[in-house]
């Protein structure tokens, strides 16, 4: 197609790496937003992982003094905070920003000046929580800010809590506004014959995502909220004089389905990548539709497994112990349908596949795991030690980071119109690969022997050689992100050109320019199943510009 | 030395396989039987991690079989082309196997420190029954997970090993499947009945344990601050104060053994909890909420444990020790602690 006609396109959207700032600052494209997303979520990861490294260096040997006690929770907090809030959620978004209107075949989003003043206001989001630095300490209390640590009595020499409501606050305006914007987008603007049925996953995982957010970002900021009036109005809510537990129900009512809005768009990269470069249909379309509302579902009741030891009824903690256990069914189905998927395939390893199978090896660890912690007994030895830190990073690292990296391996090449490269890729995939299982395998053996998480330092030096080990390994990371941002720029500006379509891909997006053009589509081509361009290509009526698929 | 080698039949065989189905690798059918030296480099490869080859005969890793590449797995950056392969054909050409290598140092370093302690894939032997009961449970899930981690993870190997394209004869088209309802139904109910098993082994552990005590033989208070403990004992005024610090040796919490001891936790601040692993598992001391836990030791010893639950900037300090002894002892350390303590109260007594 591209090979036939190619219309002339405003300079502003050329393919060069620089656009003038004015064009960033005003623009209301959902690309152009998206990618200001993805660059804002890389930028947090970078500092969030030097958050980490920082915590690495103060726990590589017992009784370390890198950081005093003070610091070190603020950097556990900040750490916490930024990758979760500033870079997964973030990136996720932006990536879904870029991708959903071009792969159900629309224009923009459906409310593109409601997408302008949402993105706008992760900055300002940012801002806030950072400035608690410069007023005496940031938030201190971990990522959770447990009541009644963050109170006014236990927290009278820092505005750092006030800012972190403040920032959460405006955080969770923020991704209410895009989750409205996304359901209505792809509920009011698909493209004809594009029915609910004929979506591509990882759209349907984008609209779970944002049902879920839209449930659980109001209590969040109510939580913030309550906070604020203890703090400012002397307020009795979470004090110590208060009911501080309530304070973790409804910061968990957020906080657990937080963690699948995290991991779902990531399920919806999974699922396209795997069906493209196994050259096979996804395996159980309507499963892996049911499957995500099946999460979304249970993922608003298992809240209170955050809390088997504050000393609850054993039957309410029975009952979410049955609905967090229930949770690994869906999570099986869509596990079975991808392996399912590659099953007989022919299976090209690229990068993104690499990646996604990554993906598959690690978070499958986390999930096990997660049955360990949902058991109330059980959970009471592990709950709160390094064995959970270990769990979290399997789910979020080698879940989301995993699925990051490769939709952007895989999408890459559609949103600059270049290829990664692919030497660099192999040795972003396999350090990281090591480095992370290295970090994060033998840290569940902490736990089992009885190091609780968030210590600023520890005296038994029995535990000295495995924290020696993480601590190098977690630096084997660093490295591989290092390379991965180096892949980036260089790419951007030096990569071999991609074509539209270099993976002979199934969704819409690979049927226009790399980059799209600023109306996505000069015509939307015909949709007959959930795979148009396989249809396309089956059918003879699209010729594929590049008789070899790229290798990146 | 080689030719002994049990994988060297097979080597033989896949080198004169592929000699005969692709000439056009830039080899002729007569010299493109490998020669003894690339044996003994892929044996060093799958050994040392690393391997040195003459170029010419060096395997690209696309050429590798199945049975080779777990072992090296990443023999490459040979030269692509026959041209080049021909100007650099002396040339010693390092190929690697870094995951093996990493693999086998990683195996010798579990080995070796599982012995001291380092590392250890279960809980300290629990001196509690409470402690004793979950350890079983744990033990219990362990079992299925492990078979579920090894049947999934085998079948993700078998798919990159088995389904690669370059394993795939050329042209292959995959069948386009588009589900099937019998497996997919055994695969939702599969997980659906494990886990409602441990769900049921979890409740019963849970109903056995975790329910109020009634009949304690002892109840201590524990009463958690920043940052330390307070352990407030039945008999008259005796009180351990267990001040948070980074030294080893805090004051311990003393027990005797072999009495069923309830802990009634509460807190004057903010929340904390209170783990030491080898008894039980961790309860939070939540300020204006009652919560408790037991214990019965069944051996005199010392145990360690930590605050487990964020509190501020002393949280590492709040270490636990919990000393048990034998009744007589435990009787007369109680007088030793009253006799320490009752002087400060009521100067007029006398020890008793």
């Amino acid at each position: 197609m591209a090979a036939t006609t190619v219309l002339p396109r405003p300079k502003a959207y050329d393919d060069t790496f620089f656009k003038p700032i004015s064009l960033w600052l005003t623009t209301t494209d959902h690309k152009l937003i998206g990618i200001m997303y993805m660059v804002t979520g890389i930028l947090s990861f970078v500092v969030g992982g030097i958050f980490a490294l920082i915590i690495r260096l103060q726990l590589a040997q017992p009784n370390l003094s890198v950081v005093n006690a003070e610091t070190y929770n603020q950097l556990i907090s900040a750490h916490g905070v930024t990758m979760i809030f500033f870079f997964v959620t973030i990136f996720l978004t932006g990536i879904a920003n870029y991708m959903v209107p071009v792969m159900i075949g629309a224009r923009d989003m459906a409310f593109p000046r409601v997408n302008l003043l949402g993105f706008w206001l992760v900055p300002v989001s940012i801002i806030l929580y950072y400035s608690g630095f410069f007023t005496g300490g940031a938030l201190d209390a971990g990522w959770t800010g447990y009541a009644p640590l963050t109170e006014k009595a236990y927290q009278s020499h820092s505005l750092g809590v006030d800012f972190w409501a403040l920032s959460i606050i405006v955080w969770a305006i923020s991704g209410i506004m895009a989750s409205t914007n996304f359901l209505t987008t792809i509920i009011a603007l698909r493209a004809p014959g594009m029915k609910l049925t004929r979506l591509p996953l990882f759209v349907w995982a984008q609209i779970s995502t944002s049902i879920l957010l839209l449930v659980v970002g109001a209590p969040l900021a109510a939580a913030m909220i309550l906070v604020e009036f203890d703090r400012q109005l002397g307020t009795q809510f979470f004090t110590t004089q208060g009911r501080p537990v309530l304070y973790q129900h409804l910061f968990w009512f957020f906080g657990h389905p937080e963690v699948y809005i995290m991991i779902l768009p990531g399920f919806g990269m999974i699922s396209e990548i795997i069906p493209v470069f196994a050259r096979k249909p996804i395996f159980g379309y309507m499963s892996m539709v049911a499957a995500l509302f099946g999460i979304v579902f249970l993922s608003m009741t298992v809240w209170a497994h955050h809390m088997f030891t504050v000393g609850m009824n054993t039957y309410v903690e029975g009952f979410f112990m049955l609905m967090t256990m229930l949770i690994a069914v869906p999570t099986g189905i869509k596990f079975f349908n991808w392996i399912a998927t590659a099953w007989w395939g022919s299976i090209e390893f690229t990068i993104p596949m690499k990646f996604a199978f990554g993906f598959l090896a690690t978070f499958l660890i986390g999930g096990i795991t997660g049955v360990y912690l949902a058991s109330v007994p059980v959970d009471t030895q592990l709950h709160q030690s390094y064995y959970v830190v270990a769990h979290l990073h399997y789910v979020l690292f080698g879940g989301s980071v995993f699925t990051i990296f490769a939709g952007i391996y895989y999408w890459f090449p559609k949103i600059t119109g270049r290829m990664l490269n692919r030497k660099l890729g192999e040795w972003n995939f396999w350090t990281l690969f090591i480095g992370f299982n290295g970090t994060f395998l033998i840290m569940h053996t902490l736990g089992l022997e009885g190091m609780p998480r968030r210590i600023a330092t520890y005296t038994n030096t029995e535990w000295a050689t495995t924290n020696l080990i993480i601590t190098i390994s977690s630096f084997l990371i660093a490295f591989s992100v290092l390379l991965f941002l180096i892949n980036v720029v260089r790419s951007w500006r030096h990569g071999e050109i991609a074509g539209d379509d270099p993976w002979q891909a199934n969704t819409l997006e690979w049927a226009t320019t790399s980059p799209p053009p600023p109306y996505n589509f000069e015509r939307v081509p015909p949709v007959r199943s959930f795979m148009p361009l396989h249809d396309l290509r089956e059918s003879g009526e699209m010729v594929d510009s590049r008789p070899e698929p790229a290798r990146a | 030395m080689l030719e002994g080698h049990s994988l060297y039949p097979q080597l033989r065989q896949w080198s004169i396989n592929l000699a005969v189905l692709s000439p056009q690798r830039g080899q002729s059918t007569a010299r493109s039987v490998l020669a003894t030296s690339t044996y003994r480099g892929l044996l060093a490869t799958a050994t040392f991690g690393f391997g040195v080859y003459p170029v010419a005969e060096a395997p690209r890793r696309a050429l590798l079989p199945p049975p080779i590449y777990f072992f090296a797995v990443t023999a490459r950056e040979v030269p692509r082309t026959p041209r080049l392969r021909r100007e650099f054909a002396g040339t010693p050409v390092i190929v690697r196997a870094p995951l093996t290598f990493a693999g086998l140092v990683l195996a010798a370093l579990l080995l070796s420190s599982c012995g001291t302690g380092g590392l250890s894939p279960i809980f300290p032997t629990p001196v509690s029954p409470n402690g004793q009961d979950i350890y079983n449970l744990y033990i219990g899930i362990s079992v299925v997970a492990i078979i579920v981690f090894l049947g999934v993870e085998a079948s993700i190997l078998w798919v990159v090993l088995k389904y690669r394209r370059s394993r795939q004869p050329v042209g292959y088209v995959p069948p386009q499947i588009h589900g099937h309802n019998g497996l997919e139904i055994a695969w939702t109910l599969a997980p659906l009945v494990i886990v409602l098993v441990i769900v049921g082994f979890s409740f019963a552990e849970l109903q056995r344990d975790f329910q109020p005590i009634n009949n304690p033989d002892m109840t201590i208070v524990v009463s958690a601050h920043q940052f330390g403990w307070e352990y407030r004992y039945p008999m008259d005024g005796i009180v351990v104060h267990q001040e948070g610090t980074l030294a080893r040796n805090v004051t311990p919490f003393v027990v005797p053994t072999n009495t069923l001891i309830k802990l009634q936790f509460d807190s004057t601040d903010v929340i904390h909890s209170w783990w030491v692993p080898a008894i039980t598992g961790k309860t939070d001391a939540v300020p204006g909420y009652d919560n408790f836990s037991w214990m019965k030791i069944d051996q005199p010893g010392t145990w360690r444990g930590e605050c487990a639950e964020l509190c501020g900037a002393g949280h590492s300090t709040m270490q636990i020790i919990v000393q048990a002894m034998s009744q007589s002892d435990f009787d007369q350390w109680v007088q030793q602690q009253a006799a320490a303590q009752q002087p400060s109260a009521s100067p007029s007594a006398s020890p008793s």
